[in-house]
This record gives structure tokens, C-alpha cells and sequence, in this order.
């Protein structure tokens, strides 16, 4: 769905709307819900039933992760990643950020 | 069975004139182990267990995890003897962490995790067994090792504690998110405290010491030993909490859970001790993760976050190990993301497996 190209062009000034120093990062692009399941034999162990399993949606997600740093006054310095994951409607359906 | 990993040979080696103290310490610690009711088997890795049929290892990963594997079928065939928890004795220098591959691409390097001892894979996330460590920060910090071992016989001979409250410390950004996760602990709002206003040098050491549960939700760095708050508009970041913070401490019997990245490094950083070996160092055990760790700047709460959730819930829990709490968190974790999301993020995945415990996870919880 996503060509090679097409998603480090997106999302674009929308990018990290919590951290603003990562704008104009270029991301790495990882496709997320690949269709696999579980492994069988930590679903066992966990005492879930395949019928248990949440929704996963049958066309794949993609996950944009923004990495830089923030050099501080103190000399040290943060590493800020933030990973925002997209859906097949252009959806941004999670964003995590590195502590 | 509670298997005790002492690499008595490689400590000996590392420490030289040292390793006496080293030895007496962990001889205590297994006696008082023992003394408490926790079955130990204790095995240096290069002697193996010839009791057992298992012959010696090389001090790597996946030698380690081989014989452990061998060693958990050579007791399920004597009686069916489970392994219940592995704890190790030593730094990364003497039983080097196991290497699982990073599914985020976040320029983090792979994963160093002590789940791999546990038979964990990144396929197969959740532990056969609890894994926890005592560690040093390098031959260099020569009595730390001894120090925490004898910590840990004094936390076997003194038993179960009293339940006591927890305390929180998380950046004033993050407020919301921390919050929600305190209150779904079952824990009182105003034991949450914010940085800013918190700043290193400012925390109230008795209230620290008097706490349970220490949850830390607050960036780690590199190039500084402190964890740091920020403000809600997401500007600079300032020290909340660094080690010079703990002088005069006593966390005998509390638990540290730390989503700060880097909040389990162990080495020193410009002559300063992390803050993880200083919190072991006054008494406490800390879970937290060795790399890049996330979770979410706003409600509802994600990777790190639900961990510390899970763990702030079981460790309330009365009657357990500590390794037992750990696990029960991890699959309370791994239980909801499959129910919500019908499979694991790559976020979720280096969650779960880079968070480490460093305290012996047979330690009663309070």
C-alpha cells in the first residue's frame, strides 16, 4: 500500500506534535500487524484462547520512528525517540515516546 | 527450586584480594536464603551441576541458557522439580546480559536483558522462570558487590515487612498519564510528586525511605548520572533525583520501578555512581530498563507505563517472591495488549523484554 518512498514524505509537519525537536527528521518506516499470530505456545501459558485475541486489522499499520537528541544546558544528553504509528487511513492510531 | 547462578571463579578472578569479602557475602546470603525456607540450588556455571548430569558452561549467553535448559530437565526428571526463580550473582562483566534482536528502530543497538536466562525470546516473551541479579558496576567498585549481598542475607533474615505506602516521581509532563496509572494501583493522589516543582537536592528523604514502592516515571540521559524531570510545556528537561540525593537513605525492603531510559544502567557516568547501584546500594531492588525505554506522553498509558501499572498492582499483592510479582506483572501485561490488540507492537516487544530485576527474586515482598 505504502510505496518505498511514499512514507518518509508522511506524515510531514504533522510529526511529533509532542516533540518539536524532531522536526524535519526523516523516520524509519516499520510495518506493524503483519499478520502473524501469537506465538501458540505463550498464548498456552497465558491461558488465552485464540477466541481471546483482540481485533487485528487485515491491512497493515506503519510505525514512523523519529530518533535525535536534545543536548541540555547541563552537558548531558537526551535521546528522543518518538514512534507514531499510522494506519491504512492515515490514522494516527498510537505515539510513544522514549522516556 | 530456586537456582542461585555464583560465578565463583570468574568473581575470583575479577576480584583478586577482593573476592574474600565477595565470598563471605554470598556465602551469607545463600545461608540466610536457606535459613528463610527457599530451597537453593547454587552452581557456578564453569564447575556445572555433575550431580546432576550438567556439565560446565562458558560464562556466555547462550551457553548459559543451554545449560540452564539442561539443567531444568535434569531436575524435572528427579520428582519433577520445577525451577522457581534464577537468581544471578555478579555484573555484566562477570555473567554478561543476554542479547535479544531490537525491533525498534530507534538506533538503541539490540537489547541487553537478563529474560533470556529465563528462557525468554522475543517469539516467546514471557519467562519460564524469574530472573533476578545482584550486580556490581565493574570489578572497579570493589566493595559494592560484597555490600549488596550482604544487603540481601539482612532482607532474608528479616522476612516479610509491613505493607507500607508507595511514593511517585514523575516529570510535570507526564502528570496525567502518571496519574492515571497511580490511581489504577490503588494508590493515593498525593503521594504523586511532579518535577518541577521537584528538583535533585529537594526530595524529602524521610518520605522515601518510609515508601514501599518507588515509582519512578522521569527521563534518564546520557552523559549524567540524575533522572530528570520536564515541565508540562515539554521544554527543558531538569534533574529531579540523582544519587547524592539517597546519602543517608535506608530503602531496606523497597521496591524501585523505574521507566526512565537507561534507569538500570550500571556504570558510573563522570565519577558519579548511577542511580540504580545507589539505590541497591541503600537497600532497595529496582526494576527498570538498560536502554531506550517509551511509553505515552498522555493518557490512556502504554509500553513502560502498563508495566509499571502491573507491577505497582502486584507487588501490593501479600504472600509473594519478588520474582513472582515480576512475572505475574509481565503477564498481566502481555494478557491485555493480546486482548486489546490481538498481538504485540515492536514497542510492546522491547518492553517486555528489556526491563531487569536487580535484587534476588526469592526476597519476600512486603
Amino acid at each position: 500500500m505504502y510505496g518505498a518512498a511514499a512514507p518518509r514524505r508522511w506524515p510531514p509537519a504533522r510529526s511529533n506534535p509532542c516533540r518539536p525537536d524532531l522536526a524535519g527528521i526523516d523516520p524509519e518506516v516499520t510495518p506493524q500487524h503483519d499478520g502473524q499470530h501469537p506465538y501458540p505456545e505463550l498464548m498456552k501459558r497465558l491461558g488465552l484462547a485464540a477466541s481471546e485475541l483482540g481485533h487485528r486489522p487485515s491491512t497493515p499499520a506503519y510505525t514512523f520512528t523519529f530518533s535525535g537528541q536534545c543536548a541540555m544546558a547541563d552537558g548531558a544528553v537526551a535521546p528522543i525517540v518518538a514512534a507514531v504509528t499510522v494506519d491504512s487511513h492515515h490514522q494516527i492510531v498510537k505515539t510513544s515516546l522514549s522516556k | 527450586m530456586h537456582l542461585a547462578l555464583t560465578p565463583r571463579r570468574q568473581l575470583r578472578q575479577s576480584y583478586g584480594p577482593a573476592y574474600a569479602a565477595v565470598s563471605a557475602a554470598l556465602d551469607e546470603a545463600l545461608a540466610a536464603r536457606i535459613a528463610a525456607g527457599v530451597a537453593t540450588l547454587a552452581y557456578d556455571p564453569e564447575d556445572g551441576l555433575p550431580e546432576l548430569g550438567v556439565g560446565p558452561s562458558l560464562l556466555t549467553p547462550a551457553a548459559l541458557a543451554t545449560q540452564l535448559a539442561a539443567i531444568e530437565r535434569a531436575l524435572a526428571s528427579r520428582n519433577g522439580i520445577i525451577i522457581e526463580s534464577l537468581w544471578i550473582v555478579g555484573g555484566p562483566d562477570t555473567v554478561p546480559f543476554g542479547i535479544a534482536p531490537n525491533p525498534m528502530r530507534d538506533r538503541d543497538g539490540p537489547i541487553l536483558t537478563d529474560s533470556v536466562y529465563g528462557m525468554a525470546t522475543a517469539q516467546d516473551l514471557l519467562v519460564h522462570w524469574p530472573v533476578g541479579r545482584t550486580p556490581d558496576a565493574g570489578p572497579a567498585e570493589q566493595r559494592a558487590l560484597a555490600h549488596l549481598l550482604s544487603l540481601t542475607a539482612a532482607a532474608h533474615r528479616a522476612g516479610r515487612r509491613p505493607h507500607g505506602p508507595a511514593l511517585g516521581i514523575s516529570t510535570a509532563r507526564w502528570a496525567t498519564v502518571s496519574a492515571e496509572v497511580f490511581a489504577a494501583a490503588g494508590e493515593p493522589a498525593e503521594d504523586l510528586l511532579l518535577a518541577p516543582p521537584l528538583r535533585e537536592g529537594m526530595i524529602d528523604r524521610q518520605r522515601l525511605a518510609g515508601a514501599r514502592r518507588i515509582y519512578c516515571n522521569l527521563h534518564g540521559v546520557i552523559g549524567s548520572a540524575a533522572w530528570y524531570g520536564q515541565s508540562p510545556d515539554d521544554s527543558e528537561l531538569i534533574p529531579a533525583l540523582r544519587p547524592a540525593d539517597l546519602a543517608g537513605v535506608q530503602l531496606d525492603g523497597s521496591v524501585v520501578i523505574t521507566q526512565a531510559c537507561f534507569g538500570a544502567r550500571l556504570s558510573t557516568t563522570h565519577g558519579e555512581q548511577s542511580l540504580a547501584m545507589a539505590l541497591l546500594a541503600a537497600g532497595a531492588v529496582l526494576i527498570g530498563a538498560i536502554g531506550l525505554s517509551y511509553g505515552a506522553p498522555d493518557p490512556p498509558a502504554s509500553e513502560s507505563d502498563l508495566l509499571a501499572l502491573q507491577l505497582l498492582i502486584a507487588l501490593r499483592q501479600p504472600g509473594r517472591r519478588l520474582g513472582e510479582a515480576v512475572t505475574e506483572a509481565h503477564t498481566a501485561v502481555l494478557r491485555d495488549l493480546l486482548r486489546r490488540q490481538g498481538g504485540l507492537d515492536d514497542d510492546d516487544t522491547k518492553t517486555l523484554l528489556e526491563f531487569v530485576l536487580y535484587g534476588d527474586p526469592a526476597l519476600p515482598v512486603s
